[in-house]
């Protein structure tokens, strides 16, 4: 077997930071290795994704020790050209996108391989017949949902026909049918490219990773027995006392919406949650899942539909209305407003360690690794003296550790009277932590 | 009022250049008024939805500006320097609303992606520095949903709104990662000067040249007349 990547002690130190990742050991990994990266959260697995890539030292500059090689060069040797063969797949769906339109962006990286315009388009209408989104191909980016977004990301990489593929977390945005989906078409277009992966989700992987290479606390590189990993990880959590006929709290009446000039998003929806209720929403990526978040914390306003205690929320104050909600959103880095993650959270180490944030206390919030942020806007969101929560993607970037912390908090604050409304697309989270599992389809709620 | 003929992106550009030029050079109070006119009824004909709303808006807020400068010249210049009267006090005051309209009208309704792209397949940028260029307008509507958001998370989580430049931390680190990020999305991609394009470049016709002569020649007669 050929060896495409050879890495050895390899160590990074960002600029300007204390933020140190180091791995100890050699890893070969060969053509044709579909591997599954695991680690901890902030255990560097998006660094490695980096450096392999050749973005670390090339673009991002910071102390490098030990070496990577790509097919026998050392990466730090290589150009821009000879990296090309390399597609690297960022978490953040929404600011990878370069050009306005889904055609313009998937045709960038083409152009950028001086293709012909007859070649470039008769690529993009091939895959985007394999991944279905010939609907898409005229659409502004920025109409697009999260999931989608995603997909046309990962098409515009594949687009390239590159020899390795690095994909941190691709199906953190999408739905579990999109997941699948993109799993599919992932198999048939890897099979002659080595795949690197770092993923939570692992139920999605199985059919197409071959190795599973696996970052310790301390950096160390192990690879356990691609057998004993568990495909299916079930959160077990012990189950919880519910409220003896508790009141109700939030109604949804004849829910109807749709954004201006468009089709109806939500159709008819009846919902009654009562207090201490955990309510889990899936849907399909573009159902209409955040949408219905944004009707019941009002911030998209709606007359006579959805009544917080008996009374129309449209007529009560805002404000008022307000200090009874916290909403999580998607983005973690939209609650941050202070300049360390104790003060984010009022200095209350019992949180900080609840949240599995101490050794991160006095880093800024900023600095955090993706699944560190994520649970430092549920500690934020959480922290609030609220009735209702309303958490869009609680579990992203989440390990099984800390999703079953997260579970517990959860099922803590439901006991004391707190009530929460979650969009997920993690099915083990919510099958977990939920006491009503919903699914959006065809703007219309459906009980699992 | 419909499109009545489509403006090359350049032209929106030089057409803008000639009606300020008109302004500079013109001394005379009906001249700026009538080259501001020119220059939003050429919009109006090659626009099939003129931006009303943003362009009434603008106005509203640039008239406590320039009626503060125009109260400020005419209350605090010293009379015996400048040849004051009331009607230079307007001119000067008439002129820097005429420039600031034309200008703010035709960039809003400037085709930026396709100008942009224009400048990049005519080789008269560099291709980091248009499409550099290219992502920063699409970061506006980002960062503005990104604005929001956070603005919504402060109020819920301390039940008033946030005044304080602090609410500018989390926009700004925002914004630096956005650009962090497209900058790894663009360079993992291969962005190059050989790059191709897929769409043909947007040609400059004799029609558009014709459109930039006649608007020389009405600025000028605007001016002179």
């Amino acid at each position: 077997m050929t060896p495409v990547y050879i890495i050895r002690d390899f160590s990074f130190n960002y600029p300007n930071s204390n933020y140190k990742i180091g791995f100890s050991g050699q890893l070969v990994i060969n053509r044709g290795d579909h591997i599954l990266l695991q680690g901890i959260s902030g255990s560097g697995k998006s660094t490695l994704l980096l450096a392999l890539k050749g973005i670390i030292p090339h673009v991002i500059n910071g102390i490098v020790s030990g070496e990577i090689f790509y097919n026998g060069l050392s990466i730090s040797s290589l150009n821009e050209q000879d990296l090309l063969t390399i597609g690297y797949l960022q978490q953040n769906p929404d600011s990878q996108l370069v050009c306005h339109s889904v055609f313009a962006e998937l045709a960038f990286g083409l152009e950028n391989l001086s293709l012909s315009k007859l070649e470039i388009e008769t690529r993009i209408n091939t895959i985007a017949t394999d991944f279905q989104i010939c609907h898409l191909l005229n659409r502004n980016v920025h109409q697009l949902s999260g999931g989608e977004k995603q997909k046309i990301n990962l098409i515009a990489i594949l687009l390239m026909q590159p020899e390795v593929l690095l994909l941190d977390e691709p199906t953190a945005f999408l739905d579990p049918e999109s997941a699948m989906e993109l799993m599919v078409v992932l198999k048939k277009y890897t099979t002659n490219m080595t795949v690197i992966i770092v993923e939570h989700n692992l139920c999605y992987l199985q059919p197409i990773v071959n190795r599973v290479i696996r970052i310790d606390e301390d950096g160390s590189i192990g690879e356990p027995d691609i057998n004993t990993v568990n495909w299916q990880p079930q959160l077990f959590v012990s189950s919880r006392q519910r409220l003896n006929n508790p009141p109700e709290v939030l109604t949804l009446k004849n829910l109807h919406f749709a954004y201006q000039s468009e089709k109806p998003l939500l159709k008819d929806i009846n919902l009654t949650v009562r207090q201490g209720n955990i309510i889990a929403i899936h849907g399909k990526n573009g159902s209409g899942k955040s949408s219905l978040l944004k009707l019941i914390a009002k911030i998209i306003p709606k007359h006579s539909s959805i009544y917080w205690q008996q009374e129309d929320i449209a007529k009560l104050n805002t404000k008022q209305y307000w200090q009874h909600i916290s909403l999580l959103w998607q983005n973690p880095e939209s609650h941050f407003i202070f300049n360390s993650v104790s003060e984010e959270i009022n200095h209350q180490q019992d949180k900080l360690v609840k949240f599995n944030l101490l050794p991160q206390a006095k880093n800024n919030p900023f600095n955090l690794s993706e699944g560190q942020k994520r649970r430092l806007s549920l500690a934020i969101t959480l922290n609030k003296s609220t009735q209702l929560f309303l958490l869009d993607e609680p579990s992203f970037g989440q390990d099984e550790t800390n999703k079953i912390i997260l579970i517990n908090t959860i099922q803590q604050l439901a006991q004391s009277h707190g009530t929460f409304i979650i969009i997920t697309h993690d099915l083990a989270f919510s099958n977990a932590v939920a006491d009503h599992v919903y699914t959006l389809k065809e703007g219309q709620l459906w009980v699992n | 009022m419909g499109k009545l003929i489509s403006l090359h992106p350049f032209n929106f550009v030089l057409i803008m250049l000639i009606a300020i030029s008109g302004l500079f050079i013109s001394d005379n109070l009906n001249s700026y008024i009538l080259i501001t006119v020119w220059a939003i009824l050429i919009l109006w004909l090659t626009q099939h939805h003129l931006k009303w709303k943003a362009m009434f808006i603008f106005i509203l807020l640039l008239i406590p500006a320039i009626a503060s400068f125009y109260l400020s010249s005419s209350l605090f210049a010293n009379t015996q320097v400048a040849t004051s009267s009331v009607n230079s006090h307007l001119k000067f005051s008439l002129r820097l609303f005429s420039l600031a309209l034309i200008s703010y009208s035709y960039t809003l309704h400037l085709p930026k992606e396709k100008f942009i792209l224009n400048l990049l397949q005519r080789r008269f940028i560099s291709v980091k520095i248009g499409f550099a260029l290219l992502a920063v307008f699409n970061a506006f509507e980002y960062l503005g949903h990104e604005f929001y958001k956070i603005q919504l998370a402060y109020q819920m989580r301390f039940g008033k709104k946030c005044y304080s430049p602090k609410i500018m931390l989390p926009l700004l680190v925002s914004a630096a990662r956005y650009a962090n990020t497209l900058t790894i999305s663009m360079y993992a991609r291969g962005i190059n000067q050989n790059r191709t394009y897929h769409t043909e470049i947007q040609r400059y016709t004799i029609v558009d040249t014709l459109i930039v002569a006649i608007n020389i020649l009405v600025v000028l007669g605007l001016v002179y007349s």
